[in-house]
C-alpha cells in the first residue's frame, strides 16, 4: 500500500483530475471480476478490499477537496463581495437666495438627477410647482462632508434669482440638492452594480423570481433533483432545452464563483458550491446575493449588475418604485437580459413579462385584477441616451488622469470610493450643444458633405480653476480620442498676450507705447528667413500697442517680441503655468508651439484669476465607503503675477472685444466687459477662442483631425461656440482686480490735458503717473514734441462703447 | 442520465462530509482605517487674540449662503475638526469666490495646521480682494497684517 499515499499527496494539487480517474477506475473493476472467474472467493475478497480502499481514499480526497473549496467559498462570499465601482459625482447644485439660476436649469438638473415631476410632492425623488413656487423633495444623501436627510424644499424666484428658500418650513440661507451620479470608474473589469439590502426589495418581486426560476429554493438544500428531472422531463417532451435545472443557489455559485465555461467538471463544482453555501448561509442571504450578482444588461462596455442599478438603468427609478409590470419585466429579463432586452425588443420583452405576470397570477402572488392591470400596460423604459445615467466620457478621462497623478494605487483600489468633482452638469450641457450645433452650421457653411471638422472645449471657473465642462470631440458621447486633453495644435495668436505681458512686466512698456508694424524679417542660425506677415497681408504702420493686441497684428507683436527678447516671453510661458519645454524660436512669439485646449486653459487661468498659476482641477473630496475623507482639496496656486500686471493685461485682452478681432460679442453681450483672444494657426489648421468674464473661463478649439486647413479663422469658427456657451449659461462682465491710474494721450503717446490733442485714456500701472516712470512723458498744451513716433493716422480707432450697466455689479451687491 | 447519477452520488457524499468542513474559516480581508494625517498634525491649541477676532468677524454683514456655512465652519473648528472646518470654507469660498474673509480664515486655518505654503498663498489672495466697502475691513486688514507677519516669521525660519 506505499503506492497509496502518492495519489493523495497528488490529488491535492490536482484534486479534479483525481477524482475523475478514481470514478473510472472503479467502473472498469466489475467486468474485470467476471472475466477472472478461476478463483472466486480469493479474487472477489481481493477487490472488494481493493474497492473499498480506493472508496475510502476517494472519500478522503474528496473531503480534503472540499475543506479547501469551503474553505474559499466562505473567504469569498464573507465581507466584500464585491469590488464595487468608484462612483463619480458631479458638483452639487446649491441653492440660495440670490443665486441666479433659470428655471429652465432647475428642472433640467432635477430631470438628470432622476426626479419625476408629480403634482403632489410627497415621496423624497420628486418636485412639482405649487403657483409660482418650485418644491422639491430632496432625497437623503451623504455628502462628502456630512450626511443630510431627505427634505422638502421650497423655492421663489424673482428676476431670474432665488428670492427665497425654505426647508421644512422654515427659511434657510442655503441647501443643496444631491449631486448627480455621472459615473463608474472601474479598477479591473467593467461590472456596475448598486447594491441593495432584501428588506428594500419588494416581496413581490422576490416572490415572482422565485416562482419562475426556482419554484423549490425554500426546500431544497442547493441543488434540487426535483428541478432537475422536471427540466428534464419539459426538455425531453420539448425536444430542445427550454428548462434549466438549475436552482437559484446554482446560478448564483455559477455568476458569482466559476467561469461561464459548459463542462461536467465545473457542473459538479458548482453543485458542491451550492450545497456548501446552503449549509452556511440562509435562504435570506443567499438571495440577496443573487438578487445584486444577477446580470441584466449592457450598455456598451459597462455591464449592468443587480437590480438596483437595472431598475435605476431601465425605469430611472428606484427598486421600491418599480410597478407590478416593471417587477415581472425584470424578472423575465434574467433568462437572457440581451434576448428581452426591453430597449431594443420590447414585444418580447412584453411577452416574457406576460408570462411572468401569469406565473405570478398563478401562485397568487397576485390577485387576476393586478395580473390584466400590469398586463395592460405599455412596456415604458427609461430614454436610451438617458439610460439612467448621461455620460461625460471627456470629463471622467480627465477625473481618471487626476487619480493617478494625485492618489496612491492602495487608495484607489479601495472599494466602493465617491469622488466628488467639480462638473456643472448645466454648464457641461451648454457647451455640448454649442460644439454640436455649430460644428454642423459651419461644415454646411464651408460646403463640406460629410463631417469633417473636429472640436474641443474646456471651462474652467476663473477663481478656482474647477473644471465646469469639457468636451473631447463634436461627438460628444464617445470614448475615443479626447481632443481636449490630448490634441497637440498649434496656438497662433493664443500667444500672443504672453508677449505684452512680457513687455507691459519689464517697465519699458505701457498700453500707449508706440511700435511699429513694419514688415519684419528675423535670420535663423541656419541661416533661414523669418518672414511673419499679416493675416490682411497689409503693413499697418506706427501704432498704440493696445491696438496691435487688439488686432492680432503679426509684424508688429513679432517686431515687440525680438525686441523683449525671446528668452523673456520663454520664462512667461513657463510663469504662466506651461510646463513643456519651449523652443526659444522667434516664431514661438506668434504661437507656432503646439499645446492641447487643457494646457491653453492652464495658460489663460493665470490671466482668468488675477495672477495665480492654477492647474485646472476636475477633483473636489475623495471618501471611502464609510465616508472618510481621503482627501479634500483646497484652493492652490501660487501667485505669479501681480494683480495689477494682470488688470492692466486684461484690458489689452478686453480691447480684442472694444474694437479687435472679438468685437462681435460687445454686441451680443451688450458689454464689453470680457476679456478674449483670438487664434488662427497659420494656413488656417486650428482655429481657437480662449476668453473669460467674472465667473467662467472658456477655451474653445476648432480644426481638423488631418491638420488639413479650413475655411474658419479663430473669429469665425471658434468665437461663435463660445459666444453660444455664455449665452446659456449667463454671462458676468468683469469686474476690475485692482484700480489702475488712467490719463490721456496724444498721437505721440504723450500724456496730455483732455483738450489738449488728447485722442485715447490709457490705463496705467497704479502709482506709475506719479512715479518717475512716466517722467518726462507729460508735457503741457502746445509743446507736443513733433519728433518722437507718431501714431499713423490710419490706426485711429476710436471705437469705445461704454458699459451700459455701469460699474456695480451682480457681486458688489453680494457684499 | 450519467449527468443526474454523479450529482446524486456526489450529493449523497457531500452531504456525509459536509459537516466536516464546517470548522475551517480564514480570516476575512480587513480594511484598515484612513486617518487623513493632517488631522492628527498640529492639534496644538493657540490661545491666540486672533481666534476671538474670528468669531467677530462673522457678525459682519455676509450673505446669508455665506454665513451658514461660516457659522458651521466656526463650529467645527471649535470641535477641532479643522479638515472639515476647512470644507464649509471651501463652499462658501465657491459661492462667493472673491470674499477677503473667507480666504482669511482659510489662511489662518492652514497656518494653524503647518500649511505655510497654502497660507501665504491664500492671504495673498485675501488681500488682493480686500475692499474698503466690506463690513469689519478694518479688523480685517488689521488681522491679514498679522497673519502675514507669522506667516512670514515661520516661513523665514523654515
Amino acid at each position: 500500500m506505499t503506492t497509496a499515499k502518492k495519489p493523495t499527496r497528488a490529488s491535492k494539487s490536482s484534486t479534479k483530475k483525481t477524482a475523475v480517474k478514481k470514478t473510472a477506475a472503479h467502473k472498469k473493476k466489475p467486468p474485470k471480476a467476471a472475466a477472472q472467474n478461476k478463483s472466486p472467493r480469493s479474487l472477489r475478497q481481493k477487490l472488494w478490499s481493493w474497492f473499498w480502499r480506493l472508496s475510502i481514499l476517494f472519500l478522503l480526497v474528496l473531503g480534503t477537496w472540499l475543506i479547501y473549496l469551503d474553505a474559499q467559498v466562505r473567504a469569498q462570499f464573507d465581507g466584500n463581495k464585491w469590488t464595487l465601482p468608484a462612483k463619480v459625482y458631479a458638483r452639487p447644485l446649491s441653492l440660495y437666495p440670490g443665486l441666479l439660476l433659470s428655471t429652465q436649469q432647475l428642472k433640467a438638473e432635477l430631470q438628470w438627477n432622476d426626479y419625476k415631476a408629480v403634482s403632489n410632492v410627497v415621496m423624497p425623488g420628486t418636485y412639482g410647482r405649487d403657483g409660482k413656487d418650485w418644491i422639491i423633495y430632496r432625497r437623503a444623501f451623504s455628502f462628502a462632508d456630512q450626511t443630510e436627510d431627505a427634505v422638502k424644499i421650497r423655492v421663489s424666484f424673482a428676476a431670474g434669482r432665488i428670492e427665497q428658500l425654505s426647508v421644512a418650513g422654515v427659511s434657510e440661507g442655503l441647501v443643496r440638492i444631491e449631486p448627480q451620479y455621472i459615473g463608474g470608474i472601474f479598477p479591473a473589469h467593467h461590472e456596475d452594480r448598486e447594491l441593495i439590502a432584501l428588506t428594500d426589495v419588494p416581496p413581490a418581486l422576490v416572490a415572482a423570481l422565485i416562482a419562475v426560476e426556482d419554484r423549490a429554493f425554500f426546500d431544497h438544500h442547493g441543488i434540487s433533483i426535483r428541478g432537475i428531472l422536471r427540466a428534464m422531463k419539459a426538455n425531453v417532451a420539448a425536444g430542445r432545452t427550454v428548462q434549466g435545472g438549475s436552482t437559484l443557489t446554482q446560478q448564483l455559485v455559477k455568476n458569482f464563483f466559476l467561469t461561464n465555461e459548459r463542462s461536467l467538471s465545473r457542473k459538479i463544482k458548482e453543485a458542491f458550491i451550492a450545497l456548501l453555501l446552503e449549509l452556511h448561509y440562509s435562504k435570506e442571504e443567499i438571495i440577496q446575493a443573487y438578487l445584486n450578482e444577477v446580470y441584466l444588461g449592457q450598455s456598451g462596455r459597462r455591464s449592468i449588475h443587480g437590480i438596483a442599478l437595472a431598475s435605476r438603468f431601465y425605469f430611472a427609478k428606484n427598486v421600491q418604485q418599480l410597478d407590478l409590470s416593471e417587477i415581472a419585466l425584470l424578472v423575465g429579463m434574467v433568462k437572457g437580459p440581451s434576448y428581452y432586452n426591453p430597449l431594443r425588443k420590447p414585444d418580447r420583452a412584453r411577452a416574457r413579462r406576460d408570462v411572468v405576470l401569469n406565473v405570478m397570477a398563478e401562485l397568487k402572488i397576485i390577485s387576476p385584477a393586478q395580473r390584466i392591470n400590469a398586463q395592460g400596460k405599455a412596456i415604458h423604459v427609461a430614454e436610451s441616451g438617458r439610460a439612467g445615467q448621461r455620460e461625460y466620457p471627456a470629463f471622467i478621462q480627465l477625473v481618471k488622469r487626476q487619480l493617478q497623478r494625485d492618489y496612491r494605487l492602495e487608495d484607489l483600489q479601495n472599494t466602493g470610493l465617491r469622488i466628488f468633482t467639480t462638473l456643472d452638469p448645466w454648464l457641461q450641457h451648454a457647451t455640448e450643444k454649442s460644439i454640436q450645433q455649430h460644428v454642423t452650421k459651419l461644415e454646411k457653411r464651408a460646403g463640406f458633405n460629410k463631417p469633417t471638422l473636429e472640436a474641443a472645449a474646456v471651462v474652467t471657473s476663473v477663481d478656482g480653476a474647477e473644471v465646469r465642462a469639457i468636451v473631447g470631440s463634436r461627438r460628444v458621447r464617445y470614448f475615443g480620442f479626447n481632443r481636449a486633453l490630448d490634441a497637440q495644435r498649434s496656438i497662433g495668436s493664443l500667444a500672443k498676450p504672453a508677449v505684452y505681458l512680457t513687455a507691459l512686466a519689464s517697465g519699458r512698456y505701457d498700453w500707449s507705447s508706440i511700435i511699429d508694424d513694419k514688415a519684419v524679417s528675423v535670420a535663423g542660425q541656419d541661416g533661414s528667413l523669418w518672414q511673419p506677415r499679416n493675416y490682411d497681408k497689409k503693413d499697418h504702420g506706427k501704432m498704440f500697442m493696445v491696438d496691435a493686441m487688439a488686432r492680432s497684428l503679426n509684424q508688429a507683436t513679432a517686431r515687440l517680441g525680438m525686441t523683449v527678447g525671446i528668452s523673456q516671453v520663454v520664462d512667461t510661458f513657463g510663469r504662466l503655468g506651461v510646463s513643456k519645454y519651449i523652443p526659444p524660436y522667434p516664431s514661438i512669439l506668434l504661437g507656432s508651439l503646439s499645446m492641447s485646449p487643457l494646457e491653453v486653459t492652464a495658460m489663460f487661468q493665470t490671466y482668468a484669476s488675477g495672477g495665480f498659476a492654477m492647474q485646472p482641477r476636475v477633483i473636489q473630496a475623495l471618501t471611502t465607503n464609510d465616508n472618510q475623507i481621503l482627501t479634500s482639496y483646497a484652493l492652490q496656486g501660487r501667485q505669479a503675477y501681480s494683480p495689477a500686471l494682470i488688470e492692466n493685461l486684461r484690458y489689452g485682452m478686453q480691447q480684442v472685444v472694444v474694437q479687435g478681432t472679438g468685437k462681435r460679442l460687445a454686441r451680443a453681450f451688450n458689454t464689453t466687459k470680457i476679456a478674449a483672444k483670438t487664434g488662427t494657426s497659420d494656413e488656417q489648421r486650428d482655429a481657437w477662442f480662449a476668453g473669460f468674464d467674472d465667473r467662467h473661463l472658456a477655451v474653445v478649439w476648432l480644426g481638423r483631425d488631418d491638420n488639413k486647413s479650413m475655411p474658419f479663422t479663430g473669429a469665425s469658427g471658434a468665437l461663435p461656440i463660445w459666444q453660444n456657451i455664455f449665452k446659456q449659461s449667463g454671462l458676468e462682465p468683469l469686474t476690475p482686480l485692482v484700480d489702475l491710474d488712467w490719463a490721456w494721450v496724444n498721437e505721440y503717446g504723450q500724456l496730455v490735458e483732455k483738450n489738449c490733442g488728447a485722442i485715447r485714456k490709457m490705463p496705467f500701472m497704479p502709482g506709475a503717473l506719479a512715479g518717475r516712470a512716466l517722467a518726462g512723458r507729460e508735457i503741457s498744451c502746445g509743446q507736443a514734441s513733433v519728433s518722437g513716433d507718431k501714431v499713423d493716422s490710419a490706426s485711429h480707432t476710436e471705437v469705445v462703447i461704454e458699459d451700459k450697466k455701469g460699474g456695480s455689479s451682480w457681486f458688489d451687491w453680494l457684499f | 442520465m450519467v449527468r443526474l447519477v454523479v450529482l446524486v452520488f456526489i450529493s449523497i457524499s457531500a452531504l456525509a462530509l459536509g459537516t466536516l468542513s464546517g470548522c475551517s474559516v480564514l480570516p476575512g480581508s480587513s480594511m484598515g482605517e484612513q486617518h487623513d494625517p493632517r488631522q492628527q498634525q498640529s492639534r496644538e491649541e493657540h490661545n491666540d487674540s486672533l481666534q476671538n477676532d474670528i468669531v467677530r468677524l462673522d457678525e459682519g454683514e455676509h450673505h446669508p449662503a455665506v454665513q451658514v456655512l461660516l457659522t458651521q465652519a466656526e463650529e467645527a473648528r471649535q470641535q477641532g475638526q479643522h479638515q472639515q472646518a476647512l470644507s464649509y470654507l471651501d463652499r462658501a469660498r465657491q459661492i462667493q469666490p472673491r470674499n477677503s474673509a473667507i480666504f482669511y480664515r482659510q489662511a489662518w486655518l492652514n497656518y494653524q495646521l503647518g500649511e505655510l505654503q497654502q497660507a501665504q498663498q491664500l492671504l495673498q489672495r485675501a488681500t488682493l480682494f480686500l475692499r474698503q466697502s466690506v463690513a469689519n475691513y478694518s479688523i480685517l486688514q488689521r488681522r491679514l497684517v498679522r497673519l502675514q507677519n507669522k506667516v512670514d516669521a515661520k516661513l523665514g525660519f523654515e
